[in-house]
């Protein structure tokens, strides 16, 4: 999961603990395959997400 | 405007575009004003009002206080006055309803009347941050405020709706030197987003289905049910509000700007303190810097030590909603603390196996953490103590 | 500019996978044995679209007792029938009424839909005002239908509230991105499809729902006892200010004037569940009536308000596998003629 990282200075390095990221490295960062995971994203969200929306739970505060 | 919708997106990308494309370098700042003025408006166009005139006596107070002319009494007057004003106006929208409920439940019947107050969006985080505020530039550690920083401080469209709960003295020098980030950490802040629209759809939206015993009482659920519904819930507030640190965060990070982060694997953490080091880290650092250390932190007698932790958890639950039940919440971490410290006291400094690093102790001690903090959720979730109580002995019973 | 780029390109490789994905959709996303139980308006959409260039067969449209309620599609009796070789379709869904019935004709005759036969049921509890779908059109329906009705039948109708949630600008958003995105548009369908259920996590919690025996808690719980239907049947005369009865004489005039053959059945009912409050001369009446009104206007009418036993029933009106069964074995001779 993306976390922060102590003493991490960008999101690169904050990224570097996300099992995704640790697969594909550097690579996840070229257009093409970044293109190609956010259709993944977006297609997950879309079959597997509920079908009751909901608010962000912080939000309500 | 909420994160998780097309109207946000569409904004995004609009603001994104606009940002990056068209406006020029010096009126960046500027730009970010009137952006985050459109978000606010859109949400609770009323209450726009309010967080500037908040916005505006908290600079004019700060500003009083940094006048090399200004008395340490005088400083010391103004910070409280600010403080108190602030804090003030944050009890009356949010605790007003809760305070008149309690003292009908203690006087048995209904002596005051329940008022209809509207909480405005995000009063919780932008009342922290002008505290903040306040107090340090009362302390020293602000020693200027320009305008056109506070401003874009105050009305950062990202951090607008539930944080993270920034901090002036990292955010300012930012400001003025807005820079295009360099590629790849543009597209990683772009994945970073859209996982975090993933986590909070996908896993948390998902959990609530599951978490209906906790929530919904006197249903005809059984005991799995219930352990069920307890980890659904520890998974859906943990994805839920990383997803939204998330998204947060990676807009600021496509609009050139860091801010803080805001968790830190909490679930692995081997005991209660850890697990708030690591925990809504703004919020929890905020409530040691200007709850927990003000009333004398650590280094005071045990009992006053223990105190302090009781009133600053107990004030952290109350933060994060206007019920008996978050106060607990807030409680149950506060004992928390405590038994993790006579636990080190009594048991774990006379004890070699246990002082030690060893993997054993370290995954028992993660899951134990763990466990208490999945209950206490509990108390975070049901609808009433009486529910929480409930859905413990379902639990447990 | 070189970031801008990046994001672009990264974007436009994102939108070329969803677009060749949308267009398998569009290419390969089945016909489902009768629509799913949250259809989304583009699923009615396509269905109605691909009945315009099939070739003329029988269309069923009722409500949740021809929609086959809480049974697999494969055991709804117009399934069964279609498996017997009739060329059918199913329209039917949860929340039919004699207002959606017509919807629903109006929309078919808007895409130029001209039926062999269609097959509808009226089913007595939806003349009561008390019935959910008195005037209410399903969502979807609505959505497709609502400019096809007269101002005069708009009237009739309750809309479905506008969204506590949303803004009218985000519901004109999502109308807009639902319009041009097939995964998007689908997506309820999809996840039915997918999951057998609303979504992943409604199949998951029924199996820990039945795991725990929460679920046998609550069919308990709601066993169908005589009491629970008690002001599900109005039995007061039928007047003519009734919606489902206006609605159900322009749905005969709509049949007529377009030379649809119809055939009406009157909607088992469990008579032995629900003796105390139906079996008295009021309820035959209006039974009557309703009888009379579909047979003068040109409808064949199969009554079967009393063709089912007991043991057929989930509840007051829904059948059974076995009742399902017995229900298409009745119909199969009739729409074979």
């Amino acid at each position: 999961m993306i976390e922060n990282v102590p003493g991490a200075q960008n999101v690169e390095e904050v990224l570097a603990h996300d099992p995704i990221y640790a697969v594909l490295g550097r690579r996840i960062a070229h257009p093409v395959v970044l293109g190609v995971l956010l259709f993944l994203i977006v297609v997950a969200v879309i079959v597997f997400g509920p079908s009751a929306e909901s608010r962000f739970i912080y939000t309500d505060f | 405007m909420i994160f998780n919708t097309w109207v946000f997106a569409v904004f995004g990308i609009s603001v994104l575009l606009l940002y990056w494309g068209v406006v020029p370098q010096r009126f960046k700042p500027h730009a970010l004003i009137v952006f985050g003025t459109i978000f606010y408006v859109y949400s609770v166009p009323a209450y726009l009002l309010l967080i500037v005139l908040l916005g505006v006596v908290t600079y004019a107070i700060a500003w009083g206080m940094l006048r090399p002319s200004v008395s340490p009494a005088t400083r010391k007057r103004l910070m409280i006055l600010g403080v108190v004003l602030i804090t003030g106006v944050l009890v009356y929208f949010k605790y007003t309803k809760f305070l008149a409920l309690t003292i009908n439940q203690v006087a048995a019947h209904n002596i005051v009347p329940l008022p209809q107050i509207v909480v405005p969006l995000a009063i919780s985080f932008f009342t922290f941050e002008f505290v903040h505020v306040l107090v340090d530039v009362y302390l020293g550690k602000i020693v200027a405020l320009d305008p056109l920083d506070f401003s874009v401080f105050t009305m950062f469209f990202p951090t607008l709706v539930a944080g993270p709960i920034k901090r002036y003295q990292s955010f300012y020098p930012q400001v003025r030197r807005i820079e295009v980030p360099p590629t790849h950490t543009f597209l990683l802040n772009v994945y970073r987003i859209a996982m975090g629209v993933a986590k909070k759809t996908i896993i948390a939206d998902s959990m609530t289905l599951l978490t209906q015993p906790i929530l919904t009482p006197g249903t005809p659920f059984g005991t799995l049910d219930y352990w069920v519904a307890l980890f659904a819930y520890a998974a859906k507030i943990y994805f839920d509000f990383t997803g939204y640190s998330d998204i947060a965060i990676g807009v600021s990070g496509l609009l050139g700007i860091r801010i803080p982060e805001n968790f830190e694997m909490p679930y692995r953490a081997p005991n209660i303190a850890q697990f708030w080091r690591r925990w809504h880290m703004s919020l929890s650092s905020w409530i040691r810097d200007y709850v927990f250390i003000p009333l004398g932190g650590s280094r005071v007698s045990k009992a006053m030590t223990a105190f302090n932790l009781f009133v600053a958890m107990a004030i952290s639950g109350l933060w994060h909603g206007a019920a008996w039940t978050f106060v607990l919440w807030g409680l149950w971490h506060g004992a928390g603390f405590l038994i993790q410290r006579f636990w080190q006291a009594l048991v774990v400094e006379k004890v070699a196996f246990l002082r030690d690093p060893n993997p054993v102790v370290f995954y028992a001690s993660v899951a134990t953490n763990f466990a208490f903090v999945a209950v206490g959720w509990l108390l975070f979730a049901a609808p009433s103590v009486p529910n929480a109580y409930q859905a413990f002995i379902h639990l447990f019973g | 500019m070189r970031v801008l780029g990046a994001l672009g390109t990264a974007v436009l490789v994102m939108l070329l996978l969803l677009a060749g994905l949308d267009r398998a959709v569009a290419a390969w996303f089945p016909r489902f044995d009768r629509v799913s139980d949250n259809f989304s308006p583009a699923y009615l959409e396509r269905e109605v679209e691909a009945l315009a260039h099939d070739p003329p067969q029988t269309i069923f449209i009722g409500d949740s007792v021809l929609w086959g309620y809480k049974l697999p599609a494969a055991d709804a009796a117009p399934t069964l029938l279609r498996r017997k070789g009739l060329a059918a379709s199913n329209l039917s869904f949860e929340g039919g009424s004699p207002a959606n019935t017509y919807a629903m004709l109006r929309l078919l005759e808007s895409h130029g839909v001209h039926p062999r036969l269609v097959v509808f049921n009226v089913n007595q509890k939806e003349f009561s005002q008390a019935d959910s779908a008195y005037q209410k059109l399903h969502p979807s329906l609505e959505t497709l239908s609502w400019n096809l009705l007269t101002a005069d039948e708009r009237k009739l109708l309750t809309p479905t509230p506008p969204s506590t949630t949303q803004k009218p600008i985000e519901v004109q958003l999502d109308r807009w991105v639902t319009s041009f995105w097939q995964l998007y548009a689908l997506r309820s369908d999809i996840r039915e499809w997918l999951f057998g259920d609303v979504d992943a996590v409604h199949a998951l919690d029924d199996a820990i729902q039945a795991a725990s025996g929460a679920k046998a808690r609550t069919d308990a719980a709601h066993k169908p006892t005589p009491d629970r239907f008690e002001g599900t049947y109005d039995l007061s005369p039928i007047d003519e200010q009734n919606v489902s009865l206006i609605f159900l004489e322009k749905t005969i005039a709509l049949l007529a004037r377009d030379h649809i053959p119809a055939i009406a059945i009157l909607t088992p009912t469990n008579h032995t569940l629900l003796h105390e409050f139906i079996d008295v001369p009021e309820y035959e009446k209006n039974l009557a009536f309703t009888h009379k009104l579909l047979a003068s206007g040109g409808v064949r009418v199969i009554d079967l308000d009393k063709a089912f036993k007991a043991a057929e029933f989930i509840d007051n009106d829904h059948l059974t596998a076995a009742g399902n069964q017995r229900l298409a074995g009745t119909l199969g001779p009739v729409l074979a003629q």
